[in-house]
């Protein structure tokens, strides 16, 4: 691996470095051949796929066109030659999957006369640059993905590289070729903002082919005059020429003694080749100087000189900014070098060179290949793009939050049964009663009233529905208020009735007169009698507790004697609940049960919780989307295929929905997870990311109390850290306000005469004592957060007139706990851990 | 149909807010998404963070924003609500309110009730000018508030219970940046300019003396500033010092630093007034007001203080040992004073016990553990075993719950002698406590206990030559 060439990893930054770098030194190459250049190397690696070198990176590539995309658009407006397509950004992603058509119409023949002989002649060139889009992609990734604004983007990425542009230079200068060189400068200044985006990827093919012209043995440096001397027509025949005598090696070589300075990759994976690099060092550096002043400044004095001896460095990874002082870098790394945090993520990763460059690829600490992958999806071209994606948004957004049904999935007999139950309690007249038992959240009011709602699309006129809950309806009193409410009875005039005693029974009466015999009643209540009802009861197990059962008695007796057509759909989380219920209650029930269980399978789980993400085709209308506006099924298409490769390639949201399935198995739970995911999403970054990334705002419950510890100021830390020593050192698990304040002063004292000998008093703070008046407020403050809870053990102290001194107390942390959740001082941190 | 299409908040409205409430702003945007009707309304949200850290600041602030005839919102406060009823109407008036509905509010006893009004109200109403409503009740309750239980069952089963973005406590950086609420007049003989300099830089001192280290909270940062702002830069109006010398000024101001009566409001509420006369019924002469402690010391007269020193050792010294310690009669043991050697070591310092030799745990100082409960009769023999000692001038005797001269009956000491009279005047103070009901107060049997702590009672003890220390028994 040690090799560049076959290293992936170090060719492609480097790569992508120098070819930004030579976007900028080439005025001549108009933003169309660079164009070109793009399109030919991203067709390269398609062809390429075969080689056996790159394998793991050609997954990875696919995401770095993306990448390029956004770049690119700003200059997009300066090219020269004006391309057909409106939308820059549109156009670039599609032009990786594209191919050469498009880029055919734009350019003359010479492009794709490059095409195909970088194809025919070099295989391994055309692997390496795909590296190199790939490393580049990895490294923008992030930012673009986060960042829906194109245009700072592309600024900061210029700003970013100019280093690279220098070394080439510096390199042109050895070759000897300074005069050209200083021409290209002048071009460069002029075009820079031009070519900036295009040459990424293509460049460094561009640049090896003319080393390979001019120079063949010779290192990288003389590239670039030449190739600039050449000018817009020479190049490209070249180019392919150089490739076939051997150009692979210098190729990777220059690039990486090029890159070296601004970003590169894998500085360590890389390191090993290339010599020449110092040598171009020195002479990067006058042209750095220049250009990186009015763009970059250094993270650590903020400083934007770049000088000689001490160039601004750019971390491959992240792209910060830091002097070669600053950071105490003596030279300038040859291959990709990284700042002090990125260093550290990567050594975590690497073993070998050879996982570096897969590491550069796909499977870069799991995370950004994730990111990657992201990223890489193109943005869709697809009209009313934006209407439809708000459409979407709305819909989903609504299902996640629980405000629209989703559809019951996997539950098919169950609801089958249930409907016919309740069809024939409509249809035929029967008197019917059944419970639907099964685990909170696994769908039994979305089952029950969806076959409610599917039943009434039929007999829409036929039935009244009268839903009971037991949460809200404590009593029979109340529940039978709410009956009759419901089945269109004013409340306001029940009551005065149903106040008194003698009247509940009143209403009661009538109300059972009312099921019980239609036909005589039927002058006074037509509307009622001659319909069914359907009785949907909520939390059933607790009309259960009301006295005798007055409430389901009746109307399982109703349901069984078949005085009047009433269906009883009893829902409940508890599978014994007929034991609950009252012989007489018991036998008039007709023992029909569905059983709903949580779903079995992470598949199943994924099924339902599909639901919150995608709208299926035969829902669209009933969810009011509309499917006669442009590109619905495109749209549609893109997004299926989008969260189809969430689930099935996204690892992160594997794991996700994995933790969800494992723990809960609640499908609200983790539909509420992806609602501020897809109320982030934009027409410019309509990528769905879930989980959302841990910097922002979670919608997850604290996992403990432990989350308040921080918010808590050194004395009541103090406190309790002397409280929770006491469970340890004295053997009790209650404490009182004396016993923790009597420790915590033992500690302090013990901490100041500690300090005095040692000379720190004099640093003071850590080491005052506070006084009992004080850390009785603190302690206070320690009850009403709840860290302590009162301990009931009976006798002294609970008297509540002790006072404050003597009331017992439980901890609830323990000891360990406390300096995991919290960064302590030292002081405290060693009371923790010294018994 | 046309559906309802997705947007996010009011961009211009959240930066302001944000601006507004400074490291809030991930969370700001999260609950304007998750409030906003447009956007991803949730049915119900939890707030969490801990005290002053801005919820209810930043949820009115961003609810007022968001107000509009498409989202009306109500507060209620469920602490200032007493019972569950009164709970659920005052949900049902400040809905009618927000809707400006026209009728009366009905009474509301139950949930059901209540469910029943609000949705009167929210759902089945076509209101003539096409108003749709959707309601935002915020409460806040106390996790423990009594009302819970009186609901009857959680109301809403938590399928939607939608946790809450957390709000951190203001980290110590950031507690510089954050203005705070009273920037300060200008000082004279300086600029505004100079002043604000020198009051962040105050502030930061402030912060670091005492809100990091004892009361890390928004308000107590405020009041402490406030207090001692006047005496920090007290040099500068008198001229001594100018405001660009703020370590020096810190150091003429370091007493007030570390000065915790800052912190902490008993003492900060009463600038003791030298001369305030006591306005008790007991004719004391006044001394000096110094602290609570001597304050209870003369407060009572001399045979209540006894009382009460004889109440804590029988509360805080077990019955075993009582025999060792009072009792002059000689039964052969030695009589122990101020701990056993034995048992524990050190009797004065803040720990109580030393290790017994054995036992891996070290023993908690008995008084630590608070009063025990004594029975009247045990700790009225303590007084008499002990008066003799403790006040030998006086050769009383006790009988029948009186203290009788020796000399014979009637004779004028017994005027205020009556110690059922000092036990209820202590009963009174709630400096004994009856444990357990019922009984009458004279009976012997009846169970009682202390209630002063340690250091009150050292003080009165000293008040009347008695190092209580040497008594207890650890």
């Amino acid at each position: 691996m040690t090799t560049r060439k076959t290293t992936a990893a170090a060719a492609p930054a480097a790569g992508k470095k120098r070819a930004r770098a030579q976007n900028e030194d080439e005025p001549d190459l108009s933003s169309t051949t660079a164009a070109k250049k793009a399109r030919v190397s991203k067709k390269i690696p398609a062809t390429a796929t075969n080689a056996t070198k790159s394998r793991g990176h050609r997954v990875a590539s696919a995401p770095a066109s993306a990448v390029n995309k956004p770049v690119e658009i700003p200059e997009s407006d300066e090219e020269p030659q004006p391309q057909p397509k409106p939308l820059t950004a549109t156009k670039k992603p599609r032009q990786p999957s594209g191919k050469q058509k498009t880029n055919i119409y734009d350019f003359p023949a010479s492009d794709e006369d490059e095409l195909s002989s970088a194809e025919v002649t070099t295989t391994t060139t055309t692997v390496t640059t795909t590296k190199r889009k790939t490393s580049k992609s990895v490294t923008s990734a992030p930012r673009g993905g986060k960042e829906n604004v194109d245009g700072p983007l592309a600024e900061k990425k210029r700003r970013g590289r100019p280093p690279n542009k220098q070394p080439k230079k510096a390199a042109a200068l050895q070759n000897g070729n300074g005069n050209v060189e200083s021409g290209a400068d002048s071009d460069a200044t002029s075009t820079t903002a031009v070519s900036l985006v295009v040459p990424k990827t293509r460049k460094p093919k561009a640049v090896t082919s003319l080393r390979g012209g001019e120079a063949p043995a010779q290192v990288p440096k003389g590239i670039l005059t030449p190739r600039k001397g050449q000018g817009l027509d020479g190049k490209r025949g070249k180019k392919n020429v150089v490739f076939a005598k051997g150009g692979d090696e210098d190729e990777a070589g220059d690039e990486e003694g090029e890159t070296t300075p601004t970003k590169s990759r894998g500085k360590h994976g890389l390191g090993p080749d290339g010599a020449a690099a110092p040598e171009a060092e020195d002479e990067e550096e006058e042209g750095d100087s220049e250009e990186e002043e009015d763009d970059e400044v250094c993270t650590v004095c903020s400083k934007p000189d770049s000088k000689k001896g001490n160039q601004i460095l750019f971390c491959d990874s992240c792209d910060m900014a830091v002097h070669q002082k600053c950071c105490g870098v003596a030279r300038i790394p040859r291959g990709d070098w990284f700042c002090k945090d990125c260093t550290e993520k990567r050594m975590a990763g690497l073993l070998s060179v050879a996982e570096t460059a897969k590491d550069r690829g796909a499977s870069f600490q799991g995370k950004k290949a994730t990111v990657v992958a992201q990223v890489a999806e193109e943005l869709p071209d697809i009209p009313n793009f934006e209407q439809h994606l708000r459409m979407t948004q709305r819909v989903l957004l609504d299902r996640c939050a629980g405000r629209r049904r989703i559809k019951l999935r996997g539950q098919n007999e169950a609801y089958e049964k249930t409907y016919q139950l309740v069809e024939q309690t409509i249809v035929a007249g029967e008197g019917n009663s059944m419970l639907v038992i099964g685990a909170r959240g696994c769908g039994k009011t979305t089952l029950v009233e969806s076959v409610i709602s599917d039943v009434s699309k039929q007999h829409k006129e036929e039935f009244h529905v009268v839903r009971l809950n037991g949460f809200i309806h404590t009593d029979d009193k109340l529940a039978l208020r709410e009956i009759w409410r419901q089945l269109g009875k004013e409340m306001a005039v029940e009551d005065d009735l149903v106040n008194k005693t003698s009247n509940y029974a009143d209403t009661m009466a009538s109300l059972l007169a009312l099921l019980s015999h239609p036909s005589e009643i039927a002058e006074s209540h037509e509307g009622v009698t001659s319909k069914s009802i359907v009785f949907l009861i909520d939390e059933f197990d607790l009309f259960a507790t009301h006295a005798r059962q007055t409430l389901l008695y009746n109307l399982f007796d109703i349901a069984q004697a078949r005085k009047a057509p009433i269906a009883v759909v009893g829902l409940t989380t508890r599978i014994d609940v007929v034991e609950s219920l009252e012989k007489r209650v018991k036998s008039r029930f007709s023992h029909r049960y569905v059983y709903l269980s949580l779903p079995k399978s992470l598949p199943a789980f994924w099924d339902v919780c599909r639901q919150g993400l995608s709208v299926d085709e035969e829902d669209m209308e009933a969810e009011g989307i509309d499917e006669t506006l442009e590109g619905h099924s495109a749209f549609w298409k893109w997004w299926n295929d989008r969260i189809e490769a969430l689930y099935n390639k996204d690892q992160r949201f594997k794991d996700h929905l994995e933790s969800y399935f494992a723990s809960t198995k609640s499908v609200s739970a983790l539909l509420t997870t992806c609602v501020l995911p897809l109320a982030g999403l934009s027409p410019t970054s309509p990528f769905l990311r879930i989980p959302a990334p841990s910097t922002s705002v979670s919608l997850d419950p604290p996992d403990s109390k432990l989350h308040m510890l921080e918010s808590l100021s050194d004395l009541d830390l103090s406190l309790l850290i002397a409280a929770a020593r006491l469970d340890i050192v004295a053997h009790t698990d209650t404490v009182n306000f004396a016993m923790a304040y009597d420790e915590y002063s033992s500690l302090m004292s013990k901490q100041r005469v500690q300090t005095a000998s040692s000379g720190l008093l004099v640093l003071g703070g850590g080491t005052r004592v506070w006084g009992r008046n004080i850390a009785g407020m603190a302690w206070e403050r320690l009850v009403a957060l709840g860290l302590l809870v009162p301990a009931a053990s009976g006798g002294r102290g609970t008297a509540g007139l002790s006072g404050l001194d003597s009331k017992m107390w439980k901890l609830d942390v323990a000891l360990e706990e406390i300096p995991a959740a919290v960064k302590l001082n030292a002081v405290l941190a060693r009371w923790c851990k010294e018994i | 149909m046309t559906v309802p299409i997705f947007e996010l908040p009011d961009e211009l409205r959240l930066t302001l807010l944000a601006k507004e409430f400074p490291c809030r702003e991930p969370q700001i945007r999260a609950l304007a998404t998750l409030l906003n009707p447009s956007a991803a309304p949730c049915r119900n949200l939890v707030v969490y963070g801990t005290e002053a850290t801005g919820k209810t600041a930043i949820i009115t602030a961003l609810l007022a924003s968001l107000d509009n005839a498409s989202l009306r919102h109500t507060i209620v406060n469920s602490i200032e609500c007493i019972t569950a009823r009164h709970l659920y109407e005052t949900v049902v008036g400040k809905v009618a309110a927000a809707l400006e509905w026209e009728a009366v509010p009905p009474r509301c006893e139950s949930v059901s009730q209540l469910t029943v009004e609000l949705s009167k109200m929210l759902k089945y109403t076509e209101r003539p000018d096409g108003f749709r409503t959707s309601k935002t009740i915020r409460d806040h309750p106390l996790p423990h508030h009594p009302l819970h239980r009186h609901l009857p069952t959680p109301q809403q089963p938590p399928h939607h219970l939608r946790p809450p973005p957390p709000l951190p406590n203001l980290h110590q950086t950031r507690i510089h940046l954050h203005p705070l609420p009273n920037p300060p007049p200008a000082i004279p003989n300086t600029t505004p300019q100079e002043t604000l300099d020198l009051w962040s830089r105050f502030v930061g001192a402030v912060h670091d003396s005492l809100s990091r280290s004892a009361s890390r909270s928004l308000p107590s940062l405020t009041q402490a500033c406030s207090t001692l702002w006047p005496k920090f830069i007290l040099p500068i109006t008198q001229r001594t010092h100018t405001a660009k010398e703020f370590s020096k000024l810190v150091v003429l101001a370091r007493v007030h630093f570390q000065d915790e009566s800052l912190l902490d409001p008993t003492l900060s509420l009463s600038p003791p007034p030298p001369s305030s006369t006591t306005t008790t019924t007991i004719n004391i002469p006044t001394a000096k007001p110094a602290n609570k402690t001597t304050d209870l010391a003369t407060l009572l007269p001399t045979t209540a203080r006894f009382l009460l020193l004889s109440a804590y050792l029988a509360s805080h010294n077990p019955t075993k040992t009582d025999l060792t310690l009072f009792s002059t009669f000689h039964h052969g043991r030695k009589r122990r004073r101020g701990g056993f050697s034995g048992m524990t070591g050190v009797t004065g310092g803040g720990r109580g016990g030393s290790r017994k030799n054995g036992s891996q745990h070290r023993k908690i100082a008995r008084k630590l553990l608070g009063a025990h409960a004594f029975v009247l009769e045990r700790m009225l023999a303590i007084f008499a075993a002990v008066r003799a000692e403790w006040d030998p001038g006086c050769r009383a005797k006790i009988r029948n719950g009186m203290v009788v001269n020796n000399k014979g009956e009637g004779d004028g000491n017994g005027v205020d002698n009556d110690i059922y009279m000092s036990i209820a005047t202590l009963a009174s103070l709630r400096l004994l406590v009856k444990v357990g009901g019922g009984g009458d107060v004279c009976d012997l049997g009846g169970k009682w206990r202390v209630a002063c702590s340690w250091e009150v009672v050292r003080g009165l003890g000293r008040s009347v030559g008695v190092e209580v220390e040497e008594w207890l028994v650890e």
